[in-house]
């Protein structure tokens, strides 16, 4: 766009707009799951700013929808912050994956935080694809990519508030699947090797058993530990 | 309609239970760990994501219920994906499949 930017090599930092472009599936997706969710949540009978501020500051996709039921049904604060917690306790795996990942590239502090505001099962998927592959990646861009979603994510919440009264009819079209889609897609793309494939097939098999006796937040974390198990005994036999 | 300090109390103490953990471990410092850790770690994407994507698909109501869109419309998907390795068709496939999908089922 300006001078400076033209006179440097292409390759240095991604331009904004390919960092769009890479988030823009994730961006849509989003605006629609969190439409959806304002719609919901005037429907039930919130507050216009309720929807926004999850939305907003809380930015996690079930737990948000399992609030609202939970807020409707008039839980205690107690059940709705530890269902919170419980359903979220998932991004700790991530969030250490990326303390390791993101090792090699020196985040100061304050990077790490703002990462982390941004950390989701959507965007450390796509990151950890790009990571993996060891494609070129810098704190700007894994930074730009998460905002990019985290603000579709709040006006999509916003829209979906402010529309409620005329959109309702709009929930059937359950345009979602667009983010099992998407999470299925880098599924494929995290699956490059034998290995891989095997961890991730002990991973589901786990699960599928473990949700089966009962659903449990827990159910994911024993889950991962068998694939990563299955993977590092995989490793050491080769 | 519940009051409003009650919901400012939701969303705050909500924001501090989903924040916490996803910014807690990533301040840790990983020059020290043990090597089978790294190793393990490598498998952790395709481990969690293989259990969070596909789980849903097969599972419901703690019974195994294959004949239902979510579950068919993941065929293609998975497909596509593998195939052509783009990322926008294999989302317009999946979601096709499934609105598809939804009218028959």
């Amino acid at each position: 766009m300006n001078e400076t930017s033209s006179s440097q090599p292409l390759m240095v930092r991604p331009p904004r707009s390919r960092t769009f472009a890479e988030a823009s599936p994730v961006v849509a997706g989003y605006f629609t799951v969190s439409f959806v969710f304002g719609l919901m949540a005037v429907n039930a009978g919130m507050p216009l700013w309720l929807p926004v501020a999850m939305c907003l500051f809380v930015y996690a996709g079930a737990s948000q929808f399992a609030a609202l039921a939970l807020i409707s049904s008039g839980a205690s604060l107690t059940t709705i912050v530890l269902t919170t917690f419980l359903i979220n306790a998932r991004h700790m795996l991530m969030s250490v994956y990326m303390a390791k990942a993101l090792q090699a590239m020196g985040l100061s502090r304050l990077e790490r935080w703002c990462y982390a505001g941004g950390l989701t099962d959507e965007s450390f998927a796509f990151h950890s694809v790009k990571l993996g592959k060891g494609a070129p990646v810098n704190v700007r861009y894994l930074i730009g990519f998460n905002l990019y979603c985290h603000t579709s994510w709040v006006l999509g919440g916003l829209l979906g508030a402010i529309c409620a009264q005329y959109a309702a009819h709009l929930i059937k079209y359950q345009l979602d699947y667009a983010l099992t889609a998407m999470m299925l897609y880098v599924l494929v793309s995290l699956c490059n090797t034998r290995n891989k494939l095997i961890a991730a097939l002990a991973a589901v098999a786990c699960m599928g058993a473990l949700s089966m006796v009962g659903s449990s937040p827990f159910n994911v974390f024993i889950a991962t530990f068998v694939g990563c198990g299955v993977g590092v005994c995989l490793t050491k036999r080769s | 309609m519940p009051d409003q300090t009650f919901l400012i109390l939701v969303v705050v103490l909500m924001m501090a239970v989903t924040f916490l953990p996803r910014a807690l471990p990533l301040q840790v410092n990983t020059d020290h760990w043990p090597p089978f850790v790294a190793r393990a770690l490598e498998y952790l994407p395709v481990a969690i994501v293989a259990a969070i994507s596909l789980t849903p698909l097969l599972i419901k109501d703690q019974h195994l219920q294959l004949d239902r869109p979510e579950f068919y419309a993941a065929i293609p998907t998975l497909l596509c994906a593998y195939f052509s390795k783009n990322l926008f068709l294999s989302v317009a496939v999946g979601t096709a499949a499934y609105i598809a999908l939804g009218s028959f089922l």
